[in-house]
């Protein structure tokens, strides 16, 4: 039936005189549990459920779309697309060819999928999580279970059509302690694209949580940081942060064609030092976001940003890598059918090095070790931030006291180069409750890597 | 659709009382927008439409949310079902004292313009043109990104008990984010209605991006004064202290603010959450539940005097809503209207000269702020140093601190900008903080 409504839209499309036009369904679902005090504050179920069409037109580019699936929605939706189109015609908008015709995704080995998992099962994760935060005399403490899956479909006039899943599922834990006039706070999160057989062993909701008390724990006791540039020890979950903020945007295809990326002419230049390797994947084998095929149906590579240090390449969408002359590599994602597909990371990593963890930290004479990431940003000018909630200092290759809540700077060309230890152990993670924000699009995806030292400038408050 | 979504929401309603719902509220909206924006120069236009239909049912005191981006009888009928099925197996709630009584606007300002309902792409993609072409008349300014938007919304709500409403409303922005070398400006303006002259943005742009491009850095840490532009003080009061008013998070506990209601919080600062103000961005008839919007105080002169409250919140505590339900996807929250913070008695210039560094542009990693503990370190784009009387421009340093440690170190300028984002607000000096860079 969707094959039909797409086909009314790609005929309507080319009456109007479209050279090229697509559609793309979306049918998801979004769940939602929060937990806060032993009181359920949100039990929420979300269908999405629309299309929409981009078409070419005299080298215009045109993205319309329609929550309304009847036929009359749908051609409206196609007419609009060409008349933005024109609006913005003549042009030089291309798309790179598709390199599938027909081809259908699904995510192997999911034994209890959310969408047949009764409600009571997930009441039972939050309530399992709040309890231990409870036991610890937590002043509040929230529990959250999500999960968003469903079906993209992508129909063209070139004749591709694809179908791909989407599946992530998630617990969450944040905890607050206070003890006389302080307070201090947790947060820990576990997330795959399963089942909810996950939540069990190191993803059980009581473990969950208590990583999250842990956090607070340290975080009652803890300090401002000092300020200043200085040596910083990143865990792999912040590590993987400081890929995608520092990092992974400005590889953004759309950025490095529009000539504002820093990062734009420098393919195969040795922009970091030699224990840098990056990586942005579709799927990896130690975790994260599981996206086997982009928004526009294109399958998923594993994309090499850096090799030992020197650039390799950028992250395409079937548009940028038109612009740029290359082929897509499954980085073109839209957060639903309403969003036009822009150039997105997918699962972003720093790879292995050689180094034990505790012997990082051992060999470090004075820094900071810092953890638990509260989100990032970059700018053009490849000045990129992210946040840690919670950290200790390094004195002569020990741990000492704790810190919170620090802002960590540094800009692209020259951070990188700092790096000089990666640890052998690699973590990669993910989560259904947020994502990555750009053009004001959130799309799901993983990040990791190992723990990693390199020198930044910290956002403290001792001189 | 005028009538049409109401009474598609009044059908919504009586199915689910049907359907065993005690109380049942149905929500549905229409946004459409029309948008082109630039990747460098190159333009691409966008024309998203989009419905969302929210319902929220209870079943004595056990209540469900159920949510969707389309809203045909079919679909509906299946959303309330959902909900009225996830409610009658929900916890029930103790503190759940049902759905908000029906109430009359108190003002009649509505924000709809005919000009931003109907404007074609075309309009928008010469308005973008004009920027990029205009910006890049200054000698080595690129653009990177440029674009103009016009949307229109409208929603109908309705409920069990007799509440009733439709409203709709458009806004219009345009901005565009340029570079000069290695510096960085970026400007945008935002209206109810459409905005023409857009000339003074992208002057304000280019002339932060080639302020940025001479840059040098700070080189060390500078205890003392930071003045925060209207616009970086907007986005760190929206991130830090906007969730610490919302009763919500004084309920569960998450706010730094609860229990200090008459107490001295925030130095001299006043601040007013006004959903009625006559051309404000956040203004309209009535709140994401239906009670109308109104004005309250919420600090006056540094003592707290309400928090941000929904019907739930304020039955829970014992006081009148003050119109600030915010609707997300699954749930009905708190989020302020239009955020006045009321002028103070020195001009900007005084600020200025008092100052160890100004902190202009914008603040990047602004959301990872912690509003539990009134934390925040956060990373200025565009920051000058205060040297001589002169304004030097530095490259992006960390600013951080504690909003409630450095309160009595708060001093508003006298003019009240518009910082495009809803909320109203003077340069702010802020004094007792750290910058590194």
């Amino acid at each position: 039936m969707l094959e039909d409504l797409a086909r009314l839209a790609l005929d309507e499309a080319a009456r109007l005189g479209a050279s090229f036009a697509e559609v793309r369904f979306e049918d998801s679902t979004r769940e939602l549990i929060v937990y806060v005090n032993g009181r359920v504050v949100t039990l929420s179920f979300q269908r999405s459920r629309g299309a929409g069409v981009r078409v070419l037109y005299g080298g215009g580019l045109g993205f319309a779309s329609t929550g309304d699936l009847s036929r009359e929605g749908i051609l409206a939706a196609a007419r609009e697309a060409v008349k933005a189109a024109r609006a913005v015609a003549p042009g030089d908008r291309r798309l790179a060819p598709h390199p599938l015709r027909s081809a259908s995704f699904r995510i192997e080995g999911v034994k209890l999928h959310p969408s047949r998992a009764p409600l009571e099962e997930k009441l039972d994760l939050v309530k399992r999580a709040y309890g231990v935060a409870r036991e610890a005399g937590a002043a509040s403490a929230t529990a959250r279970y999500g999960a968003h899956y469903g079906t993209v479909e992508v129909y063209t006039s070139e004749g591709v059509s694809v179908s791909v899943e989407r599946l992530v599922v998630g617990v969450s834990a944040h905890v607050v302690l206070r003890e006389a006039d302080r307070t201090g706070d947790g947060f820990e999160v576990y997330g795959a694209s399963r089942g909810l057989e996950v939540f069990s062993e190191a993803g059980a909701p009581e473990e969950v949580a208590q990583r999250a008390l842990s956090y607070a724990r340290d975080s009652l006791r803890a300090s401002r940081p000092p300020a200043g540039t200085m040596v910083v020890v990143t865990r792999p979950e912040l590590t993987g942060v400081f890929a995608h903020e520092s990092f992974g945007h400005l590889t953004e295809g759309d950025f490095v064609a529009a000539g504002t990326s820093p990062l734009a002419g420098k393919l195969g230049e040795q922009i970091a030092s030699e224990q840098v390797t990056i990586v942005d994947a579709g799927l990896c084998e130690r975790g994260g976001y599981a996206l086997l095929a982009d928004d526009e149906g294109v399958p998923t590579q594993r994309t090499v940003l850096v090799e030992k240090g020197v650039l390799k390449g950028y992250l395409q969408s079937r548009e940028s890598a038109a612009l740029l002359g290359v082929e897509p590599t499954g980085n073109g994602r839209a957060q639903s059918f309403a969003h036009e597909v822009v150039v997105r990371m997918r699962n972003t990593f720093f790879e292995a090095g050689d180094w034990g963890e505790e012997e990082i930290i051992e060999e470090t004479r004075r820094g900071i070790l810092l953890d638990k990431p509260a989100g990032g940003q970059v700018e053009l000018d490849g000045t990129f931030t992210f946040n840690a909630r919670i950290g200790y200092l390094i004195e002569n290759g020990e741990l000492g006291e704790p810190v919170r809540d620090v802002v960590l700077a540094g800009n692209i060309l020259e951070m990188l180069k700092h790096v000089d230890a990666a640890s052998k152990r690699v973590e990669i993670s993910t989560s259904p409750f947020g994502g990555c924000g750009k053009m004001g699009q959130m799309v799901h995806v993983g990040d990791g890597g190992p723990m990693l030292r390199t020198v930044l400038l910290v956002g403290g408050e001792r001189g | 659709m005028s009538g049409e979504l109401l009474q598609l929401a009044e059908w919504g309603v009586k199915r689910a009382l049907e359907m065993g719902a005690d109380e049942a509220e149905v929500f549905l909206s229409t946004a459409r927008a029309r948008e082109v924006y630039s990747e460098g120069r190159r333009l691409k236009a966008v024309a998203p439409a989009s419905r969302s239909a929210h319902v929220r049912v209870a079943k004595g005191r056990r209540v469900a949310h159920a949510f969707a981006t389309t809203f045909s009888r079919e679909v509906l009928e299946e959303l309330v079902a959902r909900a009225v099925e996830m409610a009658s197996r929900a916890e029930e709630d103790p503190h759940w004292r049902g759905l908000p009584d029906p109430e009359p606007p108190r003002h009649g300002w509505v924000g709809y313009d005919e000009g931003v309902a109907t404007v074609e792409a075309e309009w928008l993609a010469q308005l973008v043109r004009d920027m990029i072409e205009e910006a890049e008349r200054a000698p080595g300014v690129r653009v990177s990104t440029a674009g103009a938007r016009a949307q229109l919304g409208t929603h109908a709500l309705a409920s069990s008990r007799g509440v009733a409403v439709e409203e709709r409303g458009t806004s219009f922005s345009a901005g565009l984010h340029v570079k000069a070398g290695e510096g960085v400006g970026e400007r945008g303006v935002s209206s109810r209605s459409l905005v023409r002259d857009v000339y003074p943005v992208v002057e304000e742009a280019v002339a932060q991006a080639l302020d940025s491009s001479r840059a040098s850095k700070l080189g060390e840490t500078v205890r003392g004064p930071v003045l925060f532009r209207a616009r970086t003080f907007a986005q760190l009061l929206a991130s830090l202290v906007v969730p610490a008013l919302s009763a919500m998070s004084v309920l569960e506990g998450l706010s730094p603010l609860a229990g200090k209601l008459g107490q001295r919080v925030l130095g001299g600062l006043t601040i007013v959450d006004d959903g009625t103000m006559p051309g404000g961005l956040a203004t309209s008839l009535f709140d994401g539940e239906g009670v109308a919007r109104r004005r309250t105080v919420l600090v006056e002169r540094g003592v707290l005097a309400s928090y941000l409250h929904n019907t739930y919140t304020a039955r829970r505590m014992g006081v009148a809503s003050t119109g600030n339900a915010a609707r997300g996807p699954g749930s009905v929250g708190i989020g302020p209207s239009n955020l006045v913070v009321a002028g103070g008695e020195s001009s900007e210039g005084d600020l200025e000269a008092e100052a160890a560094v100004v902190a202009d542009g914008t603040l990047l990693s602004v959301h990872t702020v912690n509003p539990v503990t009134g934390n925040f370190s956060v990373v200025v784009s565009n920051p000058y140093l205060v040297k001589g009387g002169e304004l030097v421009p530095v490259k992006p340093v960390t600013v951080a601190g504690n909003i409630y440690q450095v309160a009595e170190l708060v001093k508003p300028a006298r003019r009240v900008r518009d910082t495009y984002t809803g909320i109203y607000t003077p340069d702010v000096l802020v004094g007792g903080l750290t910058v590194s860079g």
